[in-house]
């Protein structure tokens, strides 16, 4: 499903200008809070208007500022699930989900059927209880299986795991990727946390201060450490695409291999055939001249030096190329002088195993 | 002692029939004055809040006299109500309902829009991405979760219509069998030398009235706020 | 904040109470305002006490007097009322003296056409015709209204007609509907009537229908030397020439 979003809007202390267009499965809107990722939501959901500009959600036109069409929320077909869930405190969890059931305003195959939504998001034992007794986890997964129900062409999830703690937030995320791969749901996700987009998305768009920074396919826009840092990202790093070989079960060590070699990582669950991204960060990257003998690294890869970006800060980024798989360093820029590393240089990186991220989803 | 005379009993029955109309009737006007009120601007909102007040605000005969230029026989919408339909509510129960709801409506209006505020409007938002139009998110979300303040509404209006006397007398009179109301067969009492033990009776009757009204409407709060707050 | 508090009382103190100058207060009956008002100006311009005049139904103000209001002069339409007060001693009975008497008429709105000459006790019904009501005050304690009912009584009318009647608190409310055209017919004074020029007298009710409509002026409790000589001017003929301006009967 393809989404185009050309819309403007003046608010107060500053103006949302932006532009861009994605095709895929799951969206990510990725920026700083306050840099206006709500609002352009809530522009997409019909809820606040925008000064002008056009919206075409599959094809279809659901604002149009030329032809003066703003279509009103209830009839654009977009789910929403928000941050505070908002349950409805008068109605118990079924009556909740049931609520968008009756509205559709088109019945189709595409319906979710009751028991499936009920069954994917393990609300069964909850569907008596009234919403004020739930947790927030709880919560937020029947905020999702009621917006769900609701057979939505699109559903938008505003930082839906912000107000959770990090168990919450682990637990529920595979709910969120299954909704796409049961549902077919295409979904926009905004999230200031780099973690859970790595997890679940598919293309992400960068917002920084009411525009389009860079969009197009996560690891694209991932490996672009300064962009990143603009969006309010301090786990810039690069995302690498693996493939999971075996699992060393004495040590608890699985290894992931791409075009450059092999990522030894300490890492539960994983099956061998497992395609995962992980994410290096780049102050996890330290960069020798020389191969280290004798180091506790697992993780120690020879590459070339790509490009350097230094902006005259105490730190400097450096884009490794290994194998083809590119790998930020960030080190200091007396270093990098030290060891008179330049773009052509011959460099080893070396990643403790341990710093390698939990392996995120599929790509 | 505990029997009623026949003239107590008149007294009573015309005073639950006023009110109990007076505040059937405006209560639909008064939650939509009430919502349009506390979600809507509109030019001259001020002006409308305004007169909606003035009964509070104004000495009830003088309101008694405004129903009488506009409602009576010859006022300028009675006449026309009399000409074109044949009603007419001067010198009836119907005009003490009228002058009883015009007097209770501004407390109806403050308490329903007060608890309207209340309701958090993100909800009525995900109702809207839910699929429902504005009709429908008023009749499944905002109505059920303003309850309480429905009930409140209606226990202070029916209270103050009870109660109600000067634009009651003003504008109807005092009908014998049609709007001898407890108030107003109560001042008729207070007006004759020697009437003090009837006059004691009735101010007891009309206490005993408030206090069942009273004590049914918090039974009827406390399961209203039972079924918001635990589905 | 504090000037906010002070100005009222400020501006409380500007108006000093009524016991600076002798004023004398005259409670009365409210079908007196304008021949009151009369008396008030002609005393207050002649000597050195002055008139303040509350008004007010007699029953009402009686039981104020009887409450403790300060009242020099308590002026009732109802004897009833002044009987109450000397029976509690708040008035004495060689202080109470008749003033005026007045007479009720039957009015209708200046533009409704009635019979000419008007028999009472075959014109009536027709004049109320289908659905229309007779304005008068409250039986039960509007002296007017009172007055009222004895005179309907005495012709045979009111068990036909008490149904039809609007009964008011005040007869001055009766009027009004009256020449608002709300009731079609009404009982008022004879000096209420006349002041008005959207009414119509239909007939006059003779006096032997009813009891004597006689106005008494009392003095109450301890009644100050300025008290009395207002009551002694209001038993003059200087206020007789006032009273019958007015349309009230004096012996």
């Amino acid at each position: 499903m393809s989404i185009t979003v050309d819309i403007r809007k003046s608010l107060g202390a500053f103006t949302i200008d932006i532009w861009f267009e994605c095709n895929a499965g799951v969206i990510a809107l990725f920026g700083r809070s306050g840099a206006g990722k709500t609002s352009i939501i809530q522009m997409l959901a019909g809820l606040v208007s925008p000064d002008n500009g056009r919206i075409v959600i599959d094809g279809d036109p659901v604002y149009d500022s030329s032809t003066n069409l703003d279509t009103p929320p209830n009839k654009r077909g977009i789910g929403y699930v928000f941050q505070d869930a908002r349950l409805f405190p008068h109605m118990n969890v079924r009556r909740n989900l049931e609520y968008g059931t009756r509205r559709n305003s088109e019945t189709s195959e595409r319906n979710p059927v009751f028991d499936e939504v009920v069954d994917v998001l393990a609300l069964a034992p909850l569907l008596t209880r009234a919403p004020q007794g739930l947790s927030g986890g709880e919560r937020q997964r029947v905020a999702i299986g009621r917006a769900l129900l609701s057979a939505p062409k699109l559903l938008l999830m505003d930082e839906p795991l912000a107000s959770l703690d990090a168990e919450r937030k682990w637990e529920i995320l595979p709910f969120i990727e299954s909704i796409h791969r049961e549902f077919a749901t295409p979904i926009i996700y905004v999230s200031h946390s780099s973690d859970e987009i790595l997890q679940i998305a598919d293309e992400m768009v960068l917002i920084v201060n009411g525009g389009v920074a860079a969009a197009g396919p996560v690891e694209e826009v991932m490996n672009r450490p300064n962009l990143l840092r603009a969006a309010g990202d301090s786990n810039v790093g690069s995302v690498i695409p693996v493939v999971v070989d075996r699992c060393d079960d004495e040590y608890g060590i699985a290894a992931l291999s791409f075009p450059g070699g092999e990522f030894q990582v300490t890492a539960p669950a994983l099956l061998p055939g497992d395609r995962v991204r992980i994410r290096v960060r780049a102050r996890d990257v330290s960069l020798a001249t020389k191969r280290p003998q004798d180091v506790s690294l697992l993780n120690v890869f020879e590459g070339t030096v790509v490009e350097i970006s230094n902006t005259g800060q105490p730190q400097a980024d450096v884009s490794v190329n290994v194998g083809g798989a590119t790998v930020w360093s960030q080190i200091t820029r007396k270093s990098l002088d030290d060891l008179a590393i330049r773009p052509g240089s011959t460099v080893y990186a070396m990643i403790k195993a341990v710093a390698i991220d939990r392996p995120a989803g599929s790509p | 002692m505990f029997a009623l005379s026949p003239l107590e009993l008149e007294a009573v029955r015309l005073s639950l029939k006023v009110s109990v109309w007076a505040v059937s009737v405006s209560l639909p006007l008064g939650i939509a004055v009430a919502w349009l009120l506390a979600r809507r601007d509109f030019p001259g909102k001020s002006l409308f809040d305004a007169i909606i007040h003035l009964p509070l605000v104004v000495p009830p005969v003088v309101i008694g006299y405004l129903l009488l230029v506009l409602f009576g026989r010859k006022g300028a919408v009675g006449a026309w109500l009399y000409d074109t339909f044949g009603i007419t509510v001067a010198f009836s129960w119907q005009g003490a309902a009228v002058a009883a709801a015009v007097m209770a409506f501004p407390l109806m209006v403050r308490a329903i829009r007060l608890s309207i505020e209340a309701i958090d409007t993100r909800l009525e938002q995900a109702a809207r991405t839910l699929g429902a139009g504005p009709l429908d998110v008023f009749f499944t979300i905002t109505l059920p979760l303003t309850g309480s303040g429905i009930v409140v509404g209606v226990i202070l209006a029916f209270a103050r219509a009870l109660g109600e006397f000067g634009a009651t007398i003003t504008f109807v009179s005092a009908i014998p069998g049609e709007t001898t109301t407890l108030p107003i067969a109560l001042y008729g009492l207070t007006q004759v030398p020697g009437q003090e033990n009837s006059a004691i009776r009735l101010v007891v009757l009309s206490v005993i009235i408030a206090f069942v009204a009273m004590f049914v409407s918090e039974l009827i709060a406390r399961r209203v706020r039972r079924r918001i707050s635990g589905a | 904040m504090r000037l906010i508090l002070l100005t009222p009382l400020a501006i409380a103190g500007l108006f000093p109470g009524p016991l600076v100058a002798r004023d004398i207060v005259v409670f009365a009956a409210a079908s007196t305002i304008q021949v009151m008002t009369d008396i008030r100006n002609a005393r207050n311009a002649a000597g050195p006490d002055k008139i303040r005049l509350v008004y007010g139904s007699s029953g009402a103000l009686a039981r104020q007097i009887e409450t403790g209001a300060p009242a020099d002069i308590y002026i009732s339409a109802n004897e009833k009322w002044v009987d109450y007060l000397t029976r509690q001693k708040l008035a004495r009975e060689d202080n109470r003296k008749t003033v005026f008497s007045n007479r009720i008429v039957l009015i209708t709105s200046a533009n409704n056409q009635t019979q000419s000459p008007f028999n009472p006790t075959t014109d009536f019904g027709p004049s109320l015709g289908r659905d229309g009501r007779l304005a008068m005050g409250n039986p039960q304690h509007v002296p007017a209204g009172i007055y009222g009912r004895q005179a309907l009584r005495s012709l045979g009318l009111w068990s036909q007609f008490s149904h039809r009647t609007a009964q008011t608190q005040n007869v001055r409310l009766a009027l009004a509907l009256v020449q608002r055209g709300e009731a079609v017919l009404g009982i008022v004074y004879h000096t209420d009537a006349i002041q008005s020029s959207h009414v119509r007298i239909v007939t006059t009710f003779d006096g032997s229908l009813h009891a004597p409509i006689k106005y008494e002026a009392v003095a109450t409790g301890a009644a100050n030397p300025a008290a009395l000589g207002l009551l002694e001017y209001l038993g003059s003929d200087a206020a007789a020439k006032l009273y019958r301006k007015h349309g009230f009967l004096v012996r």
